[in-house]
């Protein structure tokens, strides 16, 4: 699978090309039915740690753009995930309830959260390229953050 | 004296499911069960000690792994360990949300009692496993 | 901006016996200390063959920690990168200072966990040997 991909000390924050994105590190995968598949990038996950628990909106849930798409729980925090588009929760990953690390182990693959109904028009997506030029500005301000700078 | 059940933790330095994983196994086999459970390096065994890679073909194994890498139970598998009991952190955390275990050098309060709980598991399993070959 | 290498630091956490938990602990509070000029790389995950820490092995000065003379640590990254750069024995070391090693291998107390931060001292020392900074 073709990546951007961005080192930092020993980690290596991967960027699938075929997705895209929203700012707030959300993929989306277009699916031939017109349906939209959704999870966490590569950086989300990193930065977060281990989750232990993940919840999502029910299917049915009419989402806003930028809406509680679902939230995740490691040891460190209790992050929200907004949803990239407004729509309709179509499927909920049954992962997040029987296996969330999935969302570290492979989250651009069986890690992924929900599947969206978008609504038409729906755009404002980034590209990947775009997304891993944010990305890497996010990675650096990260290991500011942690020399105290 | 029959054999003792080997119990091998991950030890991972990076988070403090490492740190709990080993305090547990000495918890188990140097304060609740000396004599009937034991440990060893897993870096030993990864690294061909043939020894280790004795111990473990010919041992009773019990496996701890800190997070879902699952460094434990992959190389314990790889060295041809006889694995017969696994266990997680990961999954005694989902079982106790409010526990925030932080620390990873010395374990804090909440990272203690996570590591007692386990501990407490692994010794009923260890009694089990000797019952079973009494 | 930052022109000191990182260094990557390779640990063993040897479970059987409190020399691999003063090798462990030491490590942990050189990390605390020299929080953004050291990567702390798991022994057992870079056993199993995690390429990404190989990888920062192979372009980065890395630094072993062992508990005792197996080496385990030394040994593994030589194996999987290149020779490291510095080395640690910590029973040669504690030898060498006329101390005991650890009785308990669990919790480290009074003079045992005073010889682990010395070791973290050294550890540290030598850290800002390799960054030309000492």
């Amino acid at each position: 699978m073709s990546e951007y991909t961005y080192s930092a000390d020993k980690f290596v924050f991967r960027v699938r090309k075929d997705l895209l994105y929203s700012s707030n590190d959300v993929w989306v995968r277009h699916e031939p039915d017109g349906t939209m598949m959704v999870g966490l990038t590569d950086f989300a996950q990193r930065r977060s740690g281990d989750v232990v628990f993940a919840e999502a909106s029910p299917a049915g849930t009419k989402m806003e753009r930028g809406g509680l798409l679902g939230s995740y729980e490691t040891i460190k925090v209790v992050q929200d995930i907004l949803s990239p588009v407004a729509g309709t929760v179509v499927e909920v990953n049954p992962l997040l309830n029987s296996r969330p690390e999935a969302m570290n182990s492979d989250p651009y693959g069986e890690g992924w959260i929900s599947i969206i109904r978008p609504e038409p028009g729906t755009g404002g997506l980034l590209s990947a390229e775009e997304y891993f030029e944010q990305m890497k500005t996010k990675v650096e301000n990260e290991l500011k953050k942690i020399k105290g700078l | 004296m029959k054999k003792p059940i080997l119990i091998l933790p991950c030890s991972g330095i990076g988070k403090s499911f490492g740190s709990i994983a080993r305090d547990a196994t000495f918890r188990v086999c140097d304060e609740l069960r000396p004599g009937k459970a034991d440990t060893l390096c897993l870096s030993l065994l990864v690294m061909g000690d043939e020894e280790a890679r004795n111990r473990v073909s010919s041992s009773r194994c019990i496996v701890i792994d800190g997070c879902p890498l699952a460094c434990s139970s992959n190389n314990v598998e790889r060295s041809a360990g006889n694995i017969v009991a696994e266990f997680k952190v990961m999954d005694l955390l989902r079982e106790n949300r409010g526990l925030k275990p932080r620390e990873v050098t010395l374990l804090d309060e909440d990272g203690e009692k996570l590591s007692k709980l386990l501990a407490d598991r692994i010794a009923a399993k260890v009694d089990e496993l000797t019952e079973e070959s009494d | 901006m930052n022109i000191k290498p990182k260094v990557g630091v390779v640990s063993c956490s040897g479970e059987c016996c409190g020399l691999g938990t003063i090798s462990r602990i030491a490590t942990r509070l050189a990390l605390e200390e020299l929080y953004d000029e050291t990567v702390t790389i798991c022994l057992p995950l870079f056993l199993t063959g995690e390429t990404q820490e190989h990888g920062f092995a192979k372009e980065h000065p890395t630094i072993a920690v062992d508990g005792c003379g197996k080496l385990c640590a030394k040994k593994a990254i030589t194996k999987y990168s290149k020779d490291p750069v510095d080395s640690v024995d910590v029973e040669a070391l504690l030898k060498k200072w006329g101390v005991d090693p650890p009785e308990d291998r669990r919790v480290l107390k009074g003079k045992d966990l005073e010889n682990a931060k010395r070791v973290a001292k050294l550890l540290t020392e030598k850290v800002e040997k390799i960054q030309g900074v000492s």
